[in-house]
């Protein structure tokens, strides 16, 4: 375990933006941290990084206690804020020498370690450049740079995408890939499900302060699946099938999407064979019969919707909306 | 030796900046300004008069130091009031604090830059100075020690401007703090030390201990010593205070210079405070929102 919050809470006067959060990083994840805004992601990775410090609970590092030695954990983390962080009047070799002397990094090393990075990156050729001129693609990279200086173990950042274009978005993310493979273990915050959902090997939600959801992606994806409806797609007689499955005690409630019917079926794999095999049996045409994939919407928006969304949501199934 | 990276990064930027040039030029065209036309009057004087009037130029001096002293006054706050809030308004005062420096380091080196930056402008004022001292009067210890003074203050001021930096989430509000501190320090301690000795009818020494922390008269003490006015703080104590010679005014510039340093120390201390990221109680928490 490289990083584990156990029972975070932290206040904002009155306001509670972190109510017991709990979470676990294994070494080499690559974990996507989601929520909707106000979650309290941002305050959680500024608890991590040891920005703040939380009212209650404790943050290990590698086994060590976040507060006994800060020095010695800060060296293990790499930080990417949502704002750049950058100095508009500093060229781009000098804004990477300023932070590696922040990490007691100078000389010929910090030189050999700025130009490495900067090749990596693909900004070898804007060492000269004041930051200022750079675009925003080439400001994020340059903070990943900076995050990267003093090789940490762990990399922090929260919604590094955000505003980048398809493109630069594509490469940010194939240098984030690349940095998992090579061992790093990298938190991400982001919005962008997809993104998370393409990239990363664990994932936690969070939602008002606590974690609602974490784990193994593919476990989390395998749980949505199994929580999706059937949609059942049939050629004719869709009265007589909506009659049949009426009777079913394991059908909650169906919906009709042109020739589809949508079966909220709660019941094993085994279940639903029996289901498909009393519909032909009945002589129904089914075209197909499936489990509607999983997706990280569909399980973000079930978890972090709160109770008047999930009447909506509920109406507007059941209604056919 | 390990140089503060935050001091060697202002360093780097203000030596490419035109603003220093811009300021030092600008201070230097005014004190040379006032040096001159006085110079040139008390000339026209004695050409007029035939009377040699030394002490004519003495007191030059004694108005173009204290010229310098008040531009310090307006210049310093500004260079130090937006240290920590602009870190603040650009986020970068996060990353910071991601890395290996302390807070005390931030504070530190974000003091010493401006520090120097004072430093090379009273330099350059020296030989504005000196060209009122063209028939003697003051001697080159004394000018380094006015020097001294001036940098002592500037720290003061300095200081002042780090403790509201870290405070406040936008520069012009610290910058707007700092001013009112300052003037505070230089025109209202004077002006409360006057209430309270009017109040007391002369007999309370609190209006001696309030004027100790004016750096104006910090300055100006040092500058009629100079100038051989060496009863001015006795005559002025005296008029506050009834008690007699005590050892306030026996000791005023170094009691003075002492508490100053005192101020200035908590004042750096509770800017470093400030921005430490640290547990927070709620009640502190309450007063930031």
């Amino acid at each position: 375990m490289i990083l584990a919050m156990k029972n975070i809470k932290k206040f904002y006067g009155k306001f509670c933006a972190l109510d017991g959060l709990n979470l676990e990083i294994e070494e080499g994840a690559l974990y996507g941290f989601v929520g909707p805004n106000g979650a309290g992601k941002t305050t959680a990775i500024k608890i991590m990084t040891g920005i703040l410090y939380p009212d209650e609970g404790k943050v290990i590092i590698e086994g060590m206690e976040s507060g006994s030695d800060n020095r010695r954990l800060k060296k293990k983390i790499g930080y990417v804020p949502d704002s750049f962080g950058v100095y508009n009047n500093l060229t781009v070799s000098e804004y990477m020498s300023f932070f590696a002397s922040c990490y007691g990094i100078d000389g010929l090393r910090a030189e050999k370690r700025i130009t490495r990075l900067l090749q990596y990156m693909g900004l070898e050729d804007k060492s000269d450049f004041y930051i200022e001129a750079l675009s925003r693609g080439m400001k994020q990279k340059l903070s990943l740079a900076r995050a990267l200086i003093h090789d940490p173990k762990l990399l922090i950042m929260d919604e590094p995408t955000l505003g980048l274009d398809p493109r630069t978005r594509f490469e940010y993310k194939q240098k984030l890939s690349e940095l998992s493979e090579m061992g790093k273990t990298i938190l991400i915050s982001s919005h962008i499900l997809t993104e998370i959902s393409e990239m990363c090997t664990d994932i936690g939600i969070i939602d008002q302060g606590s974690m609602v959801m974490s784990g193994r992606l593919t476990d989390v994806m395998k749980m949505v699946t199994a929580q999706n409806p059937i949609i059942v797609t049939l050629s004719s007689k869709i009265t007589q099938a909506i009659k049949m499955l009426k009777e079913e005690k394991n059908v909650k409630y169906m919906s009709i999407k042109g020739n589809d019917l949508l079966i909220n079926f709660e019941g094993s794999r085994k279940a639903e064979s029996e289901l498909l095999a009393k519909m032909i049996d009945e002589g129904l045409p089914v075209v197909s019969f499936s489990r509607e994939k999983g997706s990280l919407e569909s399980i973000f928006i079930q978890l972090t919707g709160h109770d008047e969304e999930r009447t909506v949501l509920s109406y507007e199934s059941q209604s056919d909306i | 030796m390990k140089v503060n990276p935050i001091f060697k990064r202002e360093i780097m930027v203000s030596s490419r900046s035109r603003s220093l040039p811009a300021l030092i030029c600008v201070v230097n065209t005014l004190l040379f300004a006032v040096t001159l036309i006085g110079a040139s009057g008390v000339a026209a004087t004695m050409r007029m008069t035939a009377k040699s009037d030394y002490g004519a130029f003495l007191r030059i001096y004694g108005f173009v130091v204290l010229l310098e002293f008040m531009l310090l006054l307006f210049i310093t706050p500004s260079l130090t009031s937006g240290a920590i809030s602009s870190e603040r308004e650009r986020e970068t005062l996060d990353l910071m604090f991601t890395t290996q420096m302390s807070p005390g380091e931030i504070v530190l080196g974000k003091l010493m830059s401006n520090l120097s930056f004072v430093i090379v402008l009273e330099i350059t004022c020296i030989p504005a100075v000196l060209v009122a001292l063209i028939y003697g009067g003051v001697t080159v210890r004394e000018i380094g020690e006015l020097t001294v003074i001036f940098t002592f203050e500037a720290f003061v001021f300095m200081s002042a401007g780090m403790f509201f930096s870290s405070f406040s989430k936008s520069t012009a509000r610290a910058t707007a703090y700092t001013y009112g501190f300052i003037v505070f320090l230089c025109f209202g301690t004077a002006v409360l030390s006057m209430l309270l000795s009017i109040i007391s009818g002369g007999n309370n020494i609190m209006s001696l201990w309030i004027l100790l922390i004016n750096p104006l008269v910090n300055v100006a003490n040092t500058v009629a010593g100079q100038m051989g006015e060496t009863g001015l703080i006795t005559e002025a104590a005296l008029r506050l205070f009834s008690g007699g010679e005590s050892l306030i005014i026996r000791g005023w510039s170094i009691l003075g210079t002492a508490l100053q340093l005192l101020m200035a120390a908590v004042m750096l201390l509770m800017a470093v405070a400030n921005i430490s990221p640290r547990r927070k109680k709620r009640k502190e928490l309450d007063f930031e929102l």
